[in-house]
């Protein structure tokens, strides 16, 4: 009888906070303020590359280069190095994001155990930017350039191109264009045991939110 | 006196035949007509204009925004969600938009007592810095299922609206904030939605 009695409080306790419950449903409500946030994306890549040389270093050093999936890091391989060896490496890259970069130098590291890269000078030379829908084929920074004593690209390390150089840090906007020119340059300096080695060196750019 | 009760009933019933006949011959009708008018309670608190956004870009545009009432109810002009699009967002980038509430019922106060932030999605979590005005969404980037420095994703700032009562036709205006963390993810989609609960006083 008592089990019966509780039984019947318990539900009638159930019934009454569902219809209490019900009732408030019906007098509370809400409204909402929705979000969504589409982020952006920073992307320097390498769209083209060269490696261009000298004759007379072509004879006894072999030079290869290799573009990274992500566009990042190209690999050059160079064999035969010796005094005065030098190769001038050319970079077409493009702001591919959509936020402005800023160009900064490339970072560059070897696979040298016996410490090649004391024995290596680099300098470097930026053009542009140059807008998406430019034609690189005939522009002289690019589709005219060669290594030759008379420039544009000398042996020495310097260039003779009509279009002045920038200096970076700057910034390229989304889909720009820069092209940047290397000079990678082998010491006198470097030892007997060094020489006719094979080095791998790694050129990374550095992409930057330019806001 | 058996058969005197059941004269006495035969003639009840009887007369109450005749009485009904009779009623029936000399009868109009008289209506009472009466309205029940339940409250329209439920369409309470609205989003009405004006409303105003801005971003923290001064002088250059790269990020952009949308902000956008939606869910007319119950007339044209009264809203039951305010939308903020952000989109090609990077970090410190940030979007204010002022909104106005108003109470469109024309006899019943209404008090807002709970705000909610969250990620219908699941994909990030909130933490309240302030109770009911200022925190964060972050996401568990290492999996460890508890929130840790560095996984912020975007903090959020809202008007203390809380405990707030909003006698019939008052408006209101609030503001709320977003700005985006240096942890979010490039190319990445995020939603939130900020729920306000009110209810009758």
């Amino acid at each position: 009888m008592t089990k019966n009695k509780t039984y019947a409080i318990f539900m009638i306790l159930a019934i009454s906070l569902s219809i209490v419950g019900f009732v408030y449903a019906h007098w509370s409500d809400s409204i909402h303020i929705s979000g969504t946030v589409k982020m952006a994306h920073i992307k320097l890549t390498i769209i083209s590359y060269k490696n261009l040389t000298s004759c007379c270093v072509q004879r006894y050093s072999k030079i290869t280069s290799q573009l990274s999936p992500d566009g990042h890091t190209l690999t050059l391989t160079c064999t035969g190095l010796k005094p005065c060896w030098f190769v001038w490496i050319g970079l077409l890259t493009q702001n591919q994001g959509t936020l402005p970069a800023i160009v900064k130098p490339p970072e560059y590291s070897f696979d040298d155990p016996d410490g090649f890269k004391d024995y290596f000078e680099t300098k470097e030379y930026y053009y542009g930017p140059y807008p998406e829908a430019t034609g690189f084929g005939t522009l002289e920074v690019w589709g005219g350039a060669k290594v030759s004593t008379f420039g544009p690209l000398k042996p020495e390390g310097t260039t003779t191109f009509k279009t002045p150089s920038h200096t970076p840090p700057f910034v390229t906007q989304p889909g720009e264009k820069v092209v940047i020119w290397i000079w990678i340059h082998v010491h006198t300096s470097i030892p007997d045991t060094a020489q006719g080695k094979t080095v791998k060196l790694y050129i990374t750019i550095v992409d930057d939110l330019a806001i | 006196m058996k058969e005197k009760a059941l004269a006495l009933l035969t003639c009840i019933f009887i007369a109450l035949s005749i009485l009904g006949f009779a009623y029936a011959q000399w009868n109009d009708m008289i209506t009472i007509s009466s309205t029940l008018q339940f409250g329209t309670w439920s369409e309470a608190i609205r989003f009405v204009e004006p409303k105003e956004c801005s971003d923290n870009e001064a002088t250059k545009d790269v990020g952009q925004f949308n902000c956008y009432y939606t869910g007319e109810d119950p007339e044209p002009g009264y809203y039951r969600r305010l939308v903020i699009q952000m989109s090609n967002a990077y970090p410190s980038y940030a979007v204010r938009c002022s909104f106005t509430l108003k109470n469109i019922d024309l006899g019943i106060t209404s008090k807002i007592v709970d705000v909610y932030i969250y990620d219908d999605s699941g994909e990030l979590n909130w933490i309240w810095t302030t109770e009911h005005t200022e925190g964060f969404l972050w996401k568990d980037f290492n999996g460890n299922g508890g929130y840790d420095p560095g996984e912020e994703i975007m903090d959020i700032t809202i008007t203390e609206l809380v405990d707030l009562t909003l006698d019939p036709e008052q408006t209101i205006v609030a503001e709320i904030t977003v700005h985006i963390a240096d942890n979010a993810e490039e190319c990445h989609l995020y939603g939130f939605q900020v729920e306000i609960v009110y209810e009758r006083v």
